[in-house]
């Protein structure tokens, strides 16, 4: 029995005098995708934030793999494995679409297997080859998405900000050719 | 016609000094949208340990090696230390601690080295340098430091284009958020960008401390031009603060050639006003405006 990806246990988190999460417990197995539904104001971006390390939760456990990532900086959660996509946020518009890339390559990669890295996402998604030079602020908000997706997709486990539909949710699994499992709603 | 060629060469060297205080904090702001009063106050201290290193070792470019070195270190130091904390607090948190670092530094300069005026060495000759017979209004130290200014700017413009740290500074001063997304350790980054602040701001007080005599409040008025420059520029433009320390220094050095030193300061002070009244966001900013 393989050890679950990505636990969460008890955690409680909230902004100001408002907690949003009492008590969430939720486990990810390896090689799924895990979806979370709830109404608005529910807690889902809340849920998102603080597995990503935005909000500090007030009480409970997050780990990936067993390495315990409660209350550690998103950057270091990032770096850890859990990679955070959230709705039009994936990437920086004021620089290009292969700077985003470079820069998402910069703490996986030496700088030997970096050129690599990036041939092999323009590849994969040849319509960042085309827009490789262009200002990531050029766009749509679906492109910067699959921009977003391209950079974090080496990540052990992805936290995506939003699904518009079950069809595109398999099509973009597929085209992204996850290889483990992954969270979003 | 003679002496405004003499004017504006002479506005030059001045012009630079300034564009390199505008650059420090045009850094600072980038990265973390502070504004940082004790620029002047950190140079001042830096030109200090120069002295004392050139009174130690007999070699002047001993000096402005350590100078750069002791800019590097206390900028990051200073972010590490004190501005770390009021980084994601209301704006004046920020305000009240610069402005607290600069009294501090300024006390701590006067209790170690003392107020007495020091002169500080130039690194080439002073003497005016002509053309035939006409004086150009300028020497070799003044082509030195808008050289020196100009390398430094250089230097960080390909820094910031061509190198991973460079790109990652600007991811942060873009949007820190998605930067950290990305993996990006934005303490570390915005520790780096304050250390090459204090290494320009350094730069400017070894390469003005010459002329303006070196004292714990001789950096005040050059950090105002300095900041007033960077607000002619706009404040988000590296370029902008270069092209407002010249246009200010050409233009303050007509103004004390056509009309007397004495009103140097006043038309300073309106420079800054007119600019914030006219167009606060500075000549070549890409933003609308900001409150300070």
């Amino acid at each position: 029995m393989t050890d679950p990806a990505l636990t969460i246990t008890g955690v409680v988190a909230g902004y100001g005098g408002v907690l949003a999460l009492r008590g969430v417990s939720l486990t990810v197995q390896p090689g799924t995708i895990t979806a979370v539904l709830g109404a608005n104001g529910a807690g889902k971006t809340t849920l998102l934030a603080t597995i990503s390390g935005f909000v500090r939760p007030r009480e409970g456990r997050i780990s990936l793999d067993g390495t315990d990532l409660t209350r550690r900086r998103p950057e270091e959660i990032a770096r850890a494995g859990l990679a955070h996509v959230p709705e039009g946020q994936g990437v920086i518009t004021e620089l290009t679409v292969e700077e985003n890339l470079r820069l998402g390559a910069l703490w996986r990669h030496g700088r030997a297997s970096r050129a690599e890295a990036l041939t092999d996402a323009f590849h994969r998604f040849p319509l960042l080859a085309a827009a490789r030079g262009r200002s990531a602020g050029t766009l749509s908000g679906g492109e910067r998405q699959i921009s977003a997706l391209a950079i974090a997709n080496q990540g052990i486990v992805l936290n995506l900000g939003r699904v518009v539909a079950a069809a595109d949710a398999a099509e973009l699994a597929a085209d992204v050719g996850l290889r483990q499992h992954y969270l979003g709603f | 016609m003679r002496e405004f060629v003499q004017f504006t060469l002479g506005g030059i060297s001045f012009g630079m000094v300034y564009a390199a205080i505008a650059l420090s904090l045009v850094l600072i702001w980038r990265g973390t949208r502070i504004l940082n009063y004790s620029q002047g106050a950190m140079a001042m201290l830096t030109t200090y340990i120069a002295l004392t290193v050139i009174n130690h070792t007999g070699s002047y470019w001993a000096g402005f090696a350590a100078a750069l070195a002791a800019g590097l270190a206390l900028g990051a130091l200073a972010e590490r230390t004190v501005i770390r904390p009021v980084e994601n607090k209301p704006p004046l948190n920020a305000v009240v601690v610069t402005i607290g670092m600069l009294v501090f530094l300024e006390g701590l300069a006067g209790i170690i080295y003392g107020g007495q005026y020091r002169s500080f060495p130039a690194a080439f000759s002073i003497t005016g340098l002509h053309a035939g017979s006409l004086a150009l209004g300028i020497s070799l130290n003044d082509c030195f430091v808008a050289g020196a200014v100009l390398l430094a700017a250089l230097g960080l413009a390909v820094l910031f284009r061509y190198t991973p740290a460079g790109l990652r500074l600007r991811a942060t001063a873009f949007n820190a958020y998605a930067a950290r997304l990305l993996g990006v350790r934005v303490g570390r980054v915005l520790t780096l960008g304050w250390a090459l602040a204090g290494l320009i701001g350094a730069l400017a007080g070894v390469l003005v401390s010459p002329a303006t005599f070196l004292y714990p409040a001789s950096m005040d008025s050059i950090f105002v031009l300095g900041f007033t420059a960077a607000v002619i520029g706009g404040l988000d433009s590296p370029a902008g603060a270069v092209a407002g320390g010249l246009i200010l220094g050409v233009a303050l050095n007509y103004v004390g050639g056509y009309l007397g030193s004495n009103l140097v300061p006043i038309f300073g002070l309106a420079a800054l006003i007119l600019v914030l009244m006219v167009r606060p966001s500075g000549l070549f900013a890409t933003h609308a405006g900001r409150r300070v």
